[in-house]
């Protein structure tokens, strides 16, 4: 019994790991994937932005870097997704994990005094777009921040002047990264759909629980009856019906015979003699 | 008990000092006395071996060569105990041919330890006894059988499996 239990729990290790593997290995198409990165803040150091330029959400251009790791980037991507024509491919300058790392570093009060609006992630252009309020365009101070950000990070930056002050979920200062990436341009591509690993997770633990179904019945519909064990001198010990080994070894050396009380006495008359 | 006063008490015996001696019969009656009767298989006749191994430890301890009192000491009782056996039985030198295996006397609710032994050989009642009652190594109870190493290893596994396999109950 202890041996087919085991061998149950093996097959759901294997069955558990196999699924979740596949679950990351393979996505139906481009936008699934992203979900998952996107959901997971998972998205790889080579990769620039997302966007479509059909308006369909089963066609989307990845940017990732014109590097090596870009290159294979791409292919890693191939080998995720089932659907290949839901993915074609560009160039872009600065990876979105490093935008995102900015973006986060200038959403400040501070900044906000000096007239940061918004700081915005541009998927199509690899960009971080500064929304500076137009009533800031000449105030020294706001100047000089957008010099010595223009120094420190090169042309990461595109600015636009706006109207006042306003919100956006990319000022929401979190440990989380927006889910929307905003691009003035281009689709909302995150869909509110779970991605596929979740479906899986409910597999398993299905499984599971039939598992451990199918284990209990056996267990049930195989109970035996306790046995009751008699030592040399009569005394009882339940005993399980299926002994192992050591449980054998364990009654004999804990089943020691009593030695009758007046052996002493005979043995010491004999010494005596 | 460990060894080194085990080898005092009787190095004490040996000057007579039965206080001594009353201290080695209280530690050592039980696990001589089970080892007489899982090889023997008969309480009166395990008494008796076991007033004969304290008599002779008293009357003629063992010497200050012998390293390892303890295995001698059990030694004796396995000896006596076998020639216990081939006074009561017909008995080969070397060993005895178990009962053979009745599955019919499987008891769903009760199991007799001492039936259980009279299933094993009578060498391999020995082994089981000595290693398990008696807490002697293989190596010592290789010496004190003249057996090797391996022969009773496996002896031993051997037992072991035909006392499992009788003593788990049938399925009802």
């Amino acid at each position: 019994m202890k041996k087919l239990i085991s061998i149950m729990f093996a097959m759901l290790f294997v069955f558990s790991s196999s699924l979740s593997v596949n679950a990351q290995a393979k996505f139906e198409k481009m936008r699934d994937l992203n979900n998952y990165w996107a959901v997971n803040n998972a998205y790889p150091d080579w990769f620039c932005g997302i966007w479509t330029e059909t308006g369909s959400l089963d066609n989307l251009v990845v940017a990732v870097l014109d590097t090596d790791e870009g290159n294979k980037g791409k292919e890693e991507i191939l080998d995720m997704i089932e659907d290949d024509s839901s993915v074609s491919f560009t160039y872009g300058d600065y990876s979105r994990n490093y935008l995102i790392g900015i973006q986060r570093s200038l959403l400040t009060k501070e900044m906000w005094d000096l007239g940061l609006s918004y700081a915005a992630f541009l998927d199509d252009k690899s960009r971080l777009e500064l929304g500076i309020v137009k009533e800031y365009k000449d105030n020294p101070q706001s100047m000089q921040m957008l010099e010595e950000l223009k120094e420190k990070y090169g042309d990461v930056f595109v600015i636009e002047y706006v109207d006042g002050l306003y919100y956006t979920e990319d000022l929401v200062l979190t440990e989380d990264l927006p889910v929307v990436s905003f691009t003035p341009s281009a689709q909302n591509i995150i869909t509110k759909e779970q991605p596929a690993k979740h479906s899986y997770f409910i597999y398993v633990v299905a499984f599971a629980i039939i598992l451990f179904g199918i284990s209990f019945v056996f267990l049930v519909l195989n109970k035996r009856k306790r046995a009751v064990l008699i030592t040399d001198t009569g005394k009882l010990i339940g005993v399980s019906e299926k002994l192992s080994s050591k449980e054998v070894e364990f009654l004999i050396k804990n089943t020691e015979a009593e030695v009758p009380s007046d052996l002493e006495e005979r043995i010491m008359k004999e010494i005596e003699k | 008990m460990k060894d080194a006063d085990l080898k005092m008490n009787i190095s004490k015996v040996r000057a007579g000092d039965k206080e001594a001696f009353g201290i080695i019969y209280s530690e050592l009656k039980k696990p001589v006395f089970t080892v007489a009767l899982r090889i023997v298989g008969d309480v009166p006749l395990a008494e008796d071996i076991t007033q004969d191994v304290f008599v002779k430890l008293f009357l003629l301890p063992p010497p200050p060569s012998v390293k390892n009192p303890r295995a001698w000491i059990f030694k004796m009782a396995r000896n006596l105990s076998i020639d216990a056996l081939r006074k009561t039985q017909s008995l080969s030198i070397y060993d005895n041919e178990p009962e053979p295996y009745d599955e019919s006397s499987l008891i769903a609710e009760k199991i007799d330890l001492m039936r259980a032994f009279k299933k094993l050989s009578v060498s391999e009642r020995q082994i089981v006894a000595l290693h398990l009652n008696a807490s002697l190594k293989f190596s010592e109870i290789s010496d004190i059988m003249d057996l090797s190493l391996s022969a009773v290893y496996r002896r031993y596994k051997k037992a072991l499996k035909t006392l499992r396999d009788y003593l788990e109950v049938e399925r009802l």
